[in-house]
């Protein structure tokens, strides 16, 4: 007879070992209670991998929020918002003073007119500089000092205007 | 036991009943030691990789969904757990690799007269390298299909079938004073 049929016909004879029964059950009490142990680590490990994640997402989100889609302070955050908007309301407030005057050529009001020119250049440079480098006081402190120097300037050709007015007032005066 | 019975207990079992796990064990402890003990070659490692399987079937119990019958389902786990120790321990990977292609005529016609003594032929298994006794004890006595022996060896199929013939023949070999002593 061919191998596979003299096992077959021996089959009993091959399961004759005896297990120490107690001994093996110990054993596997032991490990089923040791397991949940080994879960609970495992999920420990699996929570912290998972915190690491949202921490680096977080991270990386808040990169490429300051680095890529920065266009003006406000999008930093609530208070550079808030002084940016103080600013500009200021800086809109004293243009419209300053345009309500009557024009008068002065080579003055050029100049200052181009000065004002440098820091629209000088607040996006100061953009571009936190869209590669990241947030930093500096060039926050930059941006905003663009607006005081703003707010001067047109305070200057509001004045420049003003002397320009009652210079020409005063030579109709005198016409008169 | 009856399956009913037995299905109660595995219930049980999923419940966490420690009665109901001690009471499934005792009535497959001793078939699967005994899988276990042929494939692991010695008392020491069947006894150690028998209580992981043990451990693993209670703690996965709810996986089982009785599409096989849970002796076939429990063999599984229990010859899975003696592989993977196998494996662990690299020490029957090397004889798998060495013949990969079975020439038909190397296939020779092996018999044996039913007066050899069983304890014999239980040496000479035990005897056969490694890999070819894995194979041949999971084809022959376990009644495994090579397509089973080759998804849990992680071999291809025709690899099993080489290392079965190749097992037969060596068996031949070892057996052969006993056949032509008749």
């Amino acid at each position: 007879m061919n191998i596979e049929n003299y096992i077959n016909q021996q089959k009993k004879s091959f399961d004759d070992q005896e297990p120490n029964t107690e001994y093996l059950w110990l054993g596997i009490s032991r490990r089923m209670e040791r397991k949940p142990l080994l879960r609970l680590h495992t999920l420990k490990s699996i929570a912290a991998v998972l915190v690491l994640f949202v921490a680096v997402g977080v991270f990386v989100r808040h990169e490429l929020m300051m680095q890529k889609q920065i266009t003006s302070l406000s999008q930093i955050n609530q208070e550079l918002a808030e002084r940016e908007q103080q600013y500009k309301n200021q800086v809109e407030e004293k243009w419209a003073q300053f345009t309500s005057l009557p024009d008068y050529e002065s080579p003055m009001e050029v100049l200052l007119i181009e000065e004002l020119n440098q820091l629209d250049i000088l607040y996006q440079n100061g953009l571009k500089d936190i869209y590669e480098t990241g947030y930093n006081e500096r060039a926050v402190f930059l941006l905003l000092d663009t607006y005081e120097k703003r707010l001067r300037i047109i305070e200057k050709l509001i004045y420049e205007k003003q002397k320009q007015k009652n210079y020409e007032n005063k030579n109709q005066k005198y016409d008169l | 036991m009856t399956n009913k019975v037995q299905s109660q207990l595995i219930e049980r079992c999923r419940k966490g009943d420690s009665r109901a796990q001690y009471e499934l064990y005792k009535s497959f402890v001793s078939a699967m030691y005994n899988v276990s003990f042929r494939l692991s070659g010695n008392r020491f490692d069947a006894e150690d990789n028998l209580q992981e399987a043990f451990a693993k079937a209670f703690l996965n119990i709810r996986s089982f969904k009785g599409e096989s019958s849970f002796g076939s389902w429990l063999k599984r786990i229990v010859v899975n757990e003696c592989i993977t120790q196998l494996r662990k321990r690299k020490r029957f990977m090397h004889n798998f690799s060495e013949i990969t292609e079975f020439n038909e005529a190397d296939d020779e016609t092996f018999t044996l007269d039913e007066k050899v003594p069983i304890v014999e032929v239980k040496k000479a298994i035990a005897a056969l390298p490694e890999g070819a006794r894995i194979v041949f004890t999971l084809k022959a006595i376990e009644e495994y299909k090579f397509s089973e022996i080759s998804e849990m060896l992680g071999l291809s199929e025709s690899n099993c079938k080489v290392q079965y013939h190749r097992s037969k023949k060596l068996l031949a070999a070892q057996l052969k004073y006993l056949v032509y002593s008749d």
